[in-house]
C-alpha cells in the first residue's frame, strides 16, 4: 500500500473526508467548521497526491452545509445534538474548538453519551466522536492551552484517544468514527503543522483502540508519554542512547481504556519507568500509569517510578512562564538519569 | 391557542369521534393513572426500592402528545412521562420490570425507578440532569432532517450571494419528517440546555415538539422563581418558533395543539413550544412531602383532574359512554394485575455484576474492567 507524507492536521482532515465519502451517516458539526473550515482548518482542505492541501475546495463545498454544519456557538447544542443524531442512526464528528471549552458540555458527554450503552443494558450505543485540540506551547494562555483528558478517562464509559503522529492521527480517528462507543479524540494543537509523517493511502486504515505502541525499543528504562511530550521523550531517548543507556519509549495512543499490560511488561523488562505528560499531576495520567505499573511490575522495579506532569495550577500565558510550565527536555532527561542512576 | 373565530360553538373535544376518544385517548389516560396509583401503593408497601416519581395529574399532557408519535420518532422524557410512554405503547409489564429493577428491565436495572427508557420504542432513559434530554431531541431532529436530505427531499435555499443559508431549507411536497418529542418541566426552562436546544432547532427549523409541562413547582421552587415571564410559551418567539399555552388537564386540547405542531414539523415547518398548564398531585418523588404548597391548591387542581375533564367534555359533546369506559378499565386492570403477578413471581433479579459488561460496546473494554473487578473480588 502506498503512503503519503502529510502533516498531523492533514491526516485528520483527510480521514474525516474519506469517512464522509464512504459513509453518508458521518457528518461534522462545530463552531466555525463549515464555511471557514475550522479555526485550525481541520475541516477545510483534503490533501493532493503530493500531500499539500488542495485549496480549490473545502469540505463544506464538497459535502454541503448540512453535513459540515456551522453549529451555533453552543457546546451543549453541539454535543447534545451529536448524541441525539447518533441515537437516530448517525456517526457525528463534533468539534469542540478548544478542549478548554469542553467543560460547558460535560453533562452531555459524561452522563449522556457515556451512559447510553450502560442504561440500555447494551441495546443502544452512542457512536459519536468528539474532536478537540488540547495542549500548550502555542501561546494560547489559560483557556486555550489546557489538557483535560483525565476528566474523560475518569468518567467511566468513554474512549479517550490521543494520537502523537500523523499515522496514528489517521488510524485512530477512523477507528473512533467507526467505533460504536463514544470517543473523545484529542489533538495536540502544537503538533498540527509541526510534524509530518507517512500515512497509508488506504480508506480502511485503522489503528485498534485500546492498544499502545512501543515506538522505540530499549532495555534499561521505560519512558511513557503521548502528544507533544512524546516527541520530547524521543529526543531525550536519543540523547541517552548516545550516552549508553537503552530507553524504551511507549505511546499509549488510547488513554482510556488503557493498554496497561504493554506498559507493565515493558517496566518488568527494563526495571525502571518514567511517565511524562503536560496535563495536571493530581489524579492525572502520570499518577494513573505509575499506580498501575507499580501494581503490576513492583517486584521487577529497580528504582522508584518517576512522574513529570504539569503543575496543578491554571495554565500561564507569558512565554517564559509557559515554557517553564511545560515539562522540558532537560527535566525529562534529568528524571531519566536519576531513574537510571538510582539503580 | 389562536383558534379561528367562528360563530358556531367550538366543540371542546375538537371533533374527535367516540372511537378515537376512547381507544386513542381515554385508554392510555386511564392506564397511566391506574398503573401510577398502583405503583405508589406498591412503593408504600415496600415492594420495590429507590424512590418513586408519580406523574399523577399530568396524564393528559403526556397522552395528548404521546399518541402522535410514530415509528422512528424519538421520545426524550423527563421523570413523569408514564402517560406519554403508555400512549406510545409501552406495556405495564415493561414499566414494572423497570420499577422493580429486574433483569428484564429495558435498562438492565441500571437506573432507579421512573427513569424509564425503552430502546424498542425509541424512548431515551433520562439522566437526572434536567433539560439535557431537550438538547438530545434537537439532535435526533437534525438526524431526521439529514434523513430527508439524503433522500433528496431537502432543498437548501441560499441567499442571493450564495454565501449564507441560515437553516433555510424546504421539504419536497409529499415528503414527511420524523419528529422528536422532548418533555421537560417549568424548572428546566431556566437551564441553558433549554436555550441551546430551542436556539438550534429554531435556526434549522428542526422537527421538534417541545412539551413544556408547567406544573407550577420545580421540586419545591415556584414557577415564578424560575421563570420571569407570565407564560413559558412567551419564550418561543425568541427562538423563531410558535408557542402555545394549552389546558394541560384537557386531553382533547393537548391532542389538538400537538396535532397542529406535529403536522407543521413533519412537513418542514419547524418546531413548536407547547406549554401545558398542569399539576402533579404528589411530591417530586415519594420522599418529598410537598409541604411547600397548600392543600387547597392541590384540591383545586384535583377538581380539574384529566379523567374528570375527559368525562365532562365527552358528555358535553355527546361522545361519552359508561360502557366503553368500564370495558377499558377492566382490560387495563387485568393487564396491570397480570403484570404485577409476573414481576413479583416470575421476573428475575439481575446478577450483581451485570453492570460490568455493558459499559462499552467493544467487549474487550468491558473485559478489562471485569479483569480488575475480579482481581478486587478475589483478593
Amino acid at each position: 500500500m502506498s503512503s503519503k507524507n502529510i502533516s498531523y492536521i492533514q491526516a485528520i482532515t483527510d480521514t474525516m473526508w474519506s469517512e464522509m465519502e464512504i459513509d453518508e451517516t458521518v457528518f461534522v458539526l462545530g463552531q466555525d467548521c463549515g464555511r471557514y473550515g475550522g479555526v485550525f482548518k481541520a475541516t477545510a482542505w483534503r490533501s493532493e497526491k503530493d500531500g499539500k492541501p488542495d485549496l480549490s475546495k473545502k469540505m463544506y463545498d464538497e459535502f454541503g452545509p448540512l453535513r459540515v454544519l456551522d453549529a451555533p456557538l453552543a457546546e451543549n447544542a453541539i454535543i447534545g445534538g451529536a448524541i441525539g443524531a447518533a441515537l437516530s442512526g448517525y456517526r457525528p464528528i463534533a468539534e469542540i474548538q478548544f478542549m478548554d471549552f469542553i467543560d460547558c458540555a460535560m453533562g452531555h458527554i459524561v452522563n449522556q453519551a457515556g451512559t447510553i450503552s450502560f442504561k440500555t443494558n447494551g441495546s443502544w450505543c452512542c457512536p459519536i466522536t468528539i474532536r478537540t485540540p488540547y495542549g500548550g506551547g502555542i501561546g494560547g494562555g489559560m483557556t486555550h492551552s489546557q489538557s483535560n483528558e483525565a476528566w474523560f478517562c475518569h468518567a467511566g464509559g468513554l474512549v479517550v484517544t490521543a494520537p502523537s503522529t500523523p499515522r496514528d492521527a489517521a488510524g485512530l480517528l477512523r477507528s473512533c468514527i467507526r467505533a460504536d462507543d463514544p470517543c473523545v479524540y484529542i489533538e495536540h494543537k502544537g503538533l498540527y503543522r509541526a510534524i509530518t509523517g507517512d500515512v497509508p493511502d488506504d480508506p480502511n486504515f485503522t489503528i485498534e483502540l485500546g492498544k499502545g505502541k512501543i515506538v522505540r525499543e530499549g532495555s534499561d528504562l521505560t519512558l511513557i508519554s503521548y502528544g507533544a511530550m512524546l516527541h520530547k521523550c524521543l529526543s531525550v531517548a536519543e540523547k541517552l542512547e548516545s550516552e549508553g543507556a537503552s530507553v524504551e519509549v511507549i505511546d499509549p495512543r488510547t488513554l482510556w481504556p488503557m493498554d496497561e499490560d504493554l506498559m507493565i511488561n515493558s517496566a518488568c523488562k527494563t526495571g525502571r519507568c518514567v511517565v511524562v505528560a503536560e496535563s495536571h499531576a493530581a489524579y492525572g495520567f502520570t499518577s494513573e500509569v505509575a499506580a498501575r505499573v507499580q501494581e503490576g511490575a513492583f517486584w521487577n522495579l529497580l528504582t522508584p517510578i518517576r512522574t513529570i506532569a504539569g503543575p496543578d495550577t491554571p495554565f500561564p500565558f507569558e512565554p517564559g512562564m509557559e515554557a517553564a510550565y511545560l515539562p522540558s527536555d532537560n527535566e525529562i532527561y534529568n528524571s531519566c538519569k536519576r531513574a537510571l542512576g538510582d539503580g | 391557542m389562536n383558534s379561528k373565530k367562528t360563530n358556531q360553538k367550538q366543540k371542546k373535544s375538537f371533533g374527535v369521534d367516540q372511537k378515537t376518544a376512547f381507544e386513542v385517548l381515554y385508554h392510555p389516560l386511564l392506564k397511566a393513572r391506574l398503573l401510577d396509583e398502583r405503583m405508589i401503593k406498591l412503593f408504600n408497601q415496600g415492594r420495590f426500592g429507590g424512590t418513586y416519581f408519580s406523574g399523577c395529574g399530568q396524564e393528559a399532557t403526556n397522552v395528548g402528545a404521546g399518541v402522535h408519535m410514530i415509528e422512528g420518532d424519538i421520545l426524550a422524557p423527563s421523570h413523569r412521562q408514564l402517560g406519554a410512554m403508555v400512549a406510545r405503547g409501552i406495556t405495564a409489564k415493561r414499566v414494572l420490570a423497570q420499577v422493580y429493577s429486574t433483569a428484564e428491565s429495558p435498562d438492565g436495572a441500571q437506573q432507579h425507578p421512573c427513569h424509564f427508557g425503552d430502546p424498542e420504542l425509541d424512548i431515551v432513559s433520562p439522566t437526572g440532569h434536567v433539560a439535557i434530554q431537550v438538547v438530545l431531541a434537537a439532535g435526533s431532529a437534525y438526524a431526521y432532517l439529514l434523513d430527508a436530505y439524503r433522500k433528496g427531499d431537502v432543498k437548501i435555499n441560499w441567499d442571493k450571494d450564495g454565501i449564507v443559508w441560515a437553516g433555510n431549507w424546504t421539504l419536497k411536497k409529499g415528503s414527511s419528517l420524523n419528529c422528536a418529542f422532548a418533555f421537560f418541566g417549568d424548572g428546566a426552562t431556566a437551564k441553558g440546555d433549554f436555550h441551546e436546544s430551542m436556539n438550534f432547532a429554531g435556526i434549522h427549523k428542526l422537527p421538534v415538539i417541545y412539551m413544556a409541562e408547567n406544573n407550577i413547582w420545580a421540586e419545591s421552587v415556584h414557577v415564578t422563581e424560575n421563570v420571569p415571564v407570565e407564560r413559558l410559551s412567551d419564550r418561543a418567539p425568541a427562538y423563531g418558533m410558535p408557542g402555545v399555552t394549552v389546558d394541560g388537564q384537557n386531553v382533547f386540547e393537548v391532542y389538538h395543539a400537538v396535532q397542529e405542531a406535529v403536522e407543521r414539523a413533519r412537513s418542514g415547518g419547524g418546531p413548536t413550544l407547547v406549554e401545558c398548564l398542569t399539576y402533579r398531585y404528589h411530591g417530586h418523588s415519594m420522599i418529598d412531602p410537598a409541604d411547600y404548597r397548600t392543600d387547597e391548591e392541590v384540591e383545586e387542581w384535583r377538581k380539574r383532574d384529566p379523567l374528570i375533564v375527559f368525562e365532562q367534555v365527552a358528555k358535553e359533546d355527546g361522545i361519552w359512554s359508561d360502557k366503553l369506559a368500564k370495558k377499558i378499565e377492566d382490560k387495563i386492570n387485568d393487564e396491570i394485575e397480570k403484570a404485577i403477578d409476573w414481576v413479583e413471581d416470575e421476573s428475575t433479579k439481575p446478577k450483581p455484576d451485570q453492570f460490568i459488561d455493558v459499559t462499552f460496546r467493544d467487549p474487550k473494554f468491558n473485559d478489562a474492567i471485569r479483569k480488575r473487578w475480579e482481581k478486587r473480588k478475589n483478593v
